[in-house]
């Protein structure tokens, strides 16, 4: 019996130690690969026919869904903004809701997580294929490093992207905020438009555009790295591409409440 | 010249290379035979760097290259050319880009000598017509052939030829072809060679056939005499030891059982 116990016992620890192990590991690699995809956009070559191709892929295939999800956001803020401004008696206060909320938050957040599972999915699937069918160490064969032919230009079109696709995100949204407060809360669109307008601040655009470009980094690097690191097949790509979109959205997430906090504390600092 | 030294690797516990050594010298070529799984592949990929092995050197004209950066790798690898076992095409890429990646990846590439390259290579494995084609349209051996002209390419073009398993999953015809395109890069072309294989048909053609230029620069291929190629050894893997390194005479003539069960 006692000897059971300590047999769990050991099991467990052995269990710990080897995921600390593995999170060590991994936490290095990945520093690894994102200090190396940076220098990188400092020297020669730069592919930048890649960069631009990513940068078209990224935006054409997201601006649809960006959209769509920006409206509706809006929307729906507008039509709970009403629920919740009217026992205050300040529905007319709807303008400046929608336009706080999503720019200082929905807007990054939304469009990093359905980047992350409209790009970061296809990134790590990508370079997932080419690990398991060797086109990775065929690169390396033929002289090329893979982190600067296929990682940099990703990272790079990933950061500069994620904040177009943000202001669009937040434009829809406050489009749609806009809607809903003119032809169901009776909010006249001129009041609705110089609230929002007027709502906003400096530091809101700013961290508007500050998020994506961080959010951007984390989506494209995790994608990478667990792309390159792909084992096991045709089954390992799927493995790979599902793992992407749950650990970059989570750490975009994470990332997000320290960013908050520091864009606040700045915010309060510089007196923006 | 190639040279391993008591070569070891690992992949988690799984030793797959226990201790290996054996040396090739510049123009010799070499059969690496083995069953599926017993470290051919592993051997090729650790020549060109592709992967370090735990303990043991190799050496490339005399420098060790398990102890050698990425950057100077890549220096070293400029002379080999690696066909890979399930050809590695890059999918997103045109067989022309494809065939020229080495080229056209270099700084100041002149791309009309590039293509002019490309179109000569092409021609060399048969593919003229595909060469604006995409890997996922070839079959098979098209795209084996595409992988071989791939590796041809340098500049200068590399002088030491890697195939792994060049003709496994092919039709006899389609096999004879690439066979034949290799012995004419050893024999017309005099390049180095390391043919790794399961597959004791396409070991005994490589080492028997012969492919010579006339003076009229037509090529003649020939099986008779069924004497080997000079500077030619086989080699044979088993439980990540060489079992077997010698000539064709002494694999026929080998005591060995596991050689006699191989060689049925
Ligand atoms: N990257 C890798 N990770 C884990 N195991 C590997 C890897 N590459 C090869 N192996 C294992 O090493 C053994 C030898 O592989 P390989 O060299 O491809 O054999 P062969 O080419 O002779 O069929 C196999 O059992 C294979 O599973
Ligand atoms: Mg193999």
């Amino acid at each position: 019996m006692m000897n059971n116990v300590k047999d769990v016992g050991d099991s467990v620890l052995g269990f710990i130690t080897e995921a600390l192990k593995a999170l060590v590991f991994d936490v290095q690699a990945f520093s690894q690969l994102s200090w190396r995809a940076c220098l990188n956009v400092f020297s020669r070559p730069l592919y930048m026919r890649d960069i631009l191709f990513h940068m078209d892929r990224i935006g054409v295939s997201s601006v649809f869904i960006i959209v769509l999800t920006g409206f509706f956001t809006g929307a729906v803020l507008g039509i709970q903004s009403e629920n919740a401004l009217r026992r205050y008696g300040a529905v007319s206060l709807t303008g400046q809701l929608v336009a706080l909320t999503l720019v200082r938050e929905l807007g990054p957040v939304l469009t990093a997580l359905m980047v992350a599972g409209r790009i970061g999915s296809g990134i790590a699937a990508e370079l997932g294929s080419m690990v398991v069918t060797e086109q990775i160490s065929a690169l390396r064969a033929l002289g090329t490093d893979p982190i600067r032919k296929l990682v940099t230009p990703r990272m790079v079109a990933t950061v500069t992207m994620l904040p177009l696709l943000t202001i669009i995100c937040n434009f829809m949204g406050i489009l749609g905020g806009w809607m809903v407060a003119a032809y169901k809360l009776n909010i006249s669109s001129r009041q609705y438009w110089a609230d929002v307008i007027n709502t906003l601040e400096f530091s809101d655009v700013f961290g508007s555009l500050a998020k994506p470009l961080v959010f951007g980094f984390i989506i494209s690097m995790v994608a990478c790295y667990v792309g390159l690191r792909t084992e096991g097949g045709t089954e390992g790509v799927g493995r790979s591409t599902t793992q992407s979109v749950v650990s970059s959205s989570i750490l975009s997430l994470a990332a997000d409440f320290f960013l908050n906090t520091l864009l606040i504390h700045l915010g309060g600092s510089l007196n923006l | 010249m190639i040279e391993l030294r008591n070569v070891v690797k690992t992949f988690g516990r799984q030793a797959v290379l226990t201790g290996i050594s054996f040396t090739v010298r510049t123009g010799e070529s070499k059969i690496i035979l083995g069953v599926s799984g017993s470290g051919k592949s592993t051997i090729l990929k650790l020549i060109l760097g592709l992967g370090k092995p735990d303990s043991g050197e190799i050496l490339i004209h005399g420098c060790d290259i398990t102890k050698m950066k990425e950057s100077e790798l890549m220096e070293v690898r400029k002379e080999f050319g690696m066909i890979f076992q399930e050809s590695a095409l890059f999918d997103s890429m045109s067989v022309r880009e494809n065939v020229g990646y080495r080229l056209y990846a270099q700084p100041h590439a002149n791309s009309e000598t590039v293509d002019a390259q490309v179109e000569r290579l092409l021609e060399f494995v048969g593919l003229s017509d595909a060469i604006d084609k995409m890997p996922s349209e070839l079959s098979g051996g098209m795209r084996r052939r595409v992988g071989l002209a791939r590796a041809l390419v340098g500049d200068p073009p590399p002088r030491v030829l890697l195939y792994d398993e060049p003709t496994a999953g092919l039709d006899p015809v389609t096999s004879h072809r690439i066979m034949e395109l290799i012995l004419s890069l050893r024999d017309i072309e005099g390049a180095t060679g390391l043919l790794v294989t399961q597959d004791l048909k396409v070991a005994w053609f490589f080492a028997n056939a012969r492919i010579v230029a006339k003076p009229d620069g037509t090529r003649e291929f020939m099986t008779v005499p069924p004497a080997p190629a000079p500077d030619l050894t086989y080699l044979l893997l088993s439980g990540g030891q060489i079992r077997f390194e010698g000539t064709q005479q002494e694999l026929l003539t080998s005591k060995d059982a596991y050689v006699r069960d191989f060689i049925g």
